[in-house]
């Protein structure tokens, strides 16, 4: 039987206090939903970013070692990935709707178009990174063609593909907020919620937009430590 | 061995027997190749003239064959045509009476020592893993590639220490020593070095002369060496072959027929001046004194020294005559008359 006083924000089960009388910053209620809400946001927020990566990096791997030696090719590639990125994430999803409907592959068709345009251009300019006394040698020393795309060009382009991941990452976990206009799912679907609430639930925002940041963080770093794994050279200059 | 600054009499007369066992220990080598070129043509499309002319040559084995010219005139082109870098445009080139031509490029390349002046070092990888390149393209087993990379650090004068560093890490001169123990790692029968010594200081370049010089008596293979230093030429050539733009011959001798007889102008010219003394720089004394040393106050030279600097010990003493002592105590004579008929 409900009383005259209903909860400020209904769906949040028992008045609490800080809750109903919308404090800043409610960590009982973080406690509370951490099993029900803010974790599984957290999870599919994840999944939503790990696959678009996964995807796009795929892709542009693809596409980089294609251009690479086919150089008519980085141009066009260039000029497309600009123009996609031109376009407002908010705008591009909804622009894709007509085409995929609402669902998850039109938001993880929109990151990855997104992760695309950071990858493409670090993984071309990685391919370049080998100097041309490095490719004379490479020739010189009797590698093939192929040996020296997989044993010199590629080892050599790890940094900046690196640097290219870290990006893409980083603002793939961002923009995939932006999915909960269409999906409800990740951390943009709980601010997305609160934010519909009369008076917007500011311990919703605040954690899930925490979470958001510090998923970023921790993948940015994990690359970071992928980096130092691959790159041992890199570290070790003349002393 | 003789002291490092030796020239020896000529080509390795003995290269050592060929040891096909790919994990290659100190002694067993294979034998230096003979490289022809025959009629070797090189014409780029869009220029006017022939890059290489025609160039005919046969360097024997074990013979450092010096391409020396200006800047321009098709040495780097016609070596780099050997290993095919650059493919011909007509002509022949034989490695030990074979085509390179039959050959699959990267394999041909994995039998031939390529050095270049920027070395090209793959600065992913640590000095050893460097240096074992060919042996592992080859496939060599991981004990015999480790083995055969510090026997050729310490051939080359690298301390083992230096294995597991990376190119960064290393100086000009110690890059081109990598970059030399790279090229000889699978015992390769020819060897080309593109100016290899270009980018280091004067006192590293001297010092890594000598040591080819030394390296050379000891592996003994046929080595092609482009450079555009007249001095490095006959420093290092057995045999120096003098190119004039437009990728033909000029004259191709001995450093001291060269010095002796230029064939034309431009040789003369390309040579420059101290012809003479730079003959006598090329003999040691101990090589040609013969006479009674044993008077006194005669001007001492060691055995070892150049004929050109007991010429200038003359001069300075004001005396016809020179005494030479050798490691052993002997001593010799030498007088003007004997230095002046070296240059007959």
């Amino acid at each position: 039987m409900i009383l005259a006083s209903a909860p400020v924000i209904p769906s949040f089960g028992k008045p609490d206090p800080c809750v109903t009388q919308d404090h800043a910053f409610c960590w009982g209620w973080v406690k509370a939903h951490w099993g029900d809400t803010l974790q599984p946001a957290l999870l599919q927020h994840l999944q939503l970013a790990a696959i678009a990566v996964g995807i796009g990096f795929a892709i542009a791997f693809a596409a980089g070692l294609l251009a690479h030696r086919r150089r008519w090719l980085a141009h066009p590639f260039g000029i497309v990935s600009a123009l996609v990125y031109t376009i407002p994430s908010l705008a591009l999803f909804q622009l894709l709707v007509p085409f995929t409907g609402i669902g998850t592959a039109t938001v993880e068709l929109a990151l990855v178009a997104y992760t695309l345009v950071i990858l493409l251009p670090n993984i071309l300019a990685g391919l370049d990174a080998a100097g041309e006394d490095v490719l004379e040698a490479a020739r010189g020393v009797g590698y093939t063609r192929r040996q020296i795309l997989w044993r010199v060009e590629l080892p050599l382009a790890v940094p900046t593909i690196v640097a290219g991941l870290r990006i893409a990452v980083v603002s793939t976990i961002s923009i995939a907020t932006i999915a909960a206009f269409l999906l409800p799912k990740g951390l943009g679907y709980p601010i997305f919620l609160a934010l519909r609430e009369p008076t917007p639930f500011r311990t919703e925002i605040y954690s899930a937009g925490a979470l958001a940041v510090l998923l970023a963080l921790a993948a940015d770093f994990a690359l970071v430590m992928l980096q130092r794994g691959l790159v041992p050279w890199a570290r070790r200059q003349r002393a | 061995m003789s002291a490092e600054a030796a020239r020896p009499a000529g080509p390795n007369p003995n290269p050592k027997p060929a040891a096909a066992s790919a994990g290659s220990a100190r002694g067993t080598s294979r034998p230096a190749a003979r490289l022809e070129l025959k009629q070797l043509l090189k014409h780029y499309p869009g220029a006017d003239s022939p890059a290489v002319d025609r160039l005919t040559l046969d360097i024997p084995a074990g013979e450092i064959c010096v391409f020396v010219g200006p800047s321009g005139c098709g040495k780097t082109t016609a070596m780099r045509m050997v290993n095919r870098m650059i493919d011909r445009d007509g002509g022949e080139i034989l490695l030990d009476g074979r085509d390179v031509n039959e050959r699959h490029p990267a394999e041909l390349r994995r039998e031939i020592g390529y050095v270049i002046q920027q070395i090209g070092l793959f600065p992913h990888r640590t000095i050893a893993e460097n240096v074992g390149t060919v042996p592992s393209l080859l496939g060599w087993k991981k004990a015999a590639i480790a083995e055969r990379t510090e026997e050729l650090l310490d051939l080359v004068g690298l301390d083992p220490s230096f294995a597991s560093r990376y190119p960064a890490q290393l100086s000009g001169g110690q890059r081109q020593r990598v970059g030399l123990a790279r090229a000889l790692a699978a015992d390769p029968a020819v060897l080309l070095m593109d100016e290899p010594f270009g980018a280091v200081d004067p006192i590293t370049r001297s010092h890594l002369q000598q040591q080819l010089r030394r390296l050379h008596r000891e592996v003994g293979k046929t080595i092609l060496f482009v450079t555009h230093d007249i001095d490095e030429a006959i420093a290092m050539g057995d045999r120096i072959a003098i190119f004039r733009q437009g990728g033909a011959l000029a004259q191709t001798a001995t450093p001291d027929e060269l010095l002796a007889a230029p064939a034309d102008e431009f040789v003369e010219r390309f040579l420059g001046e101290d012809r003479a003394l730079r003959r006598l720089s090329l003999r040691r004394v101990g090589d040609i004194a013969s006479g009674d040393g044993t008077a006194p106050d005669l001007p001492v030279v060691p055995a070892s020294a150049t004929v050109r600097s007991a010429l200038s010990l003359m001069i300075e003493a004001g005396v016809d005559s020179v005494a030479i002592v050798r490691d052993d105590g002997r001593r010799s004579l030498l007088t003007l008359g004997e230095l002046t008929a070296l240059l007959r």
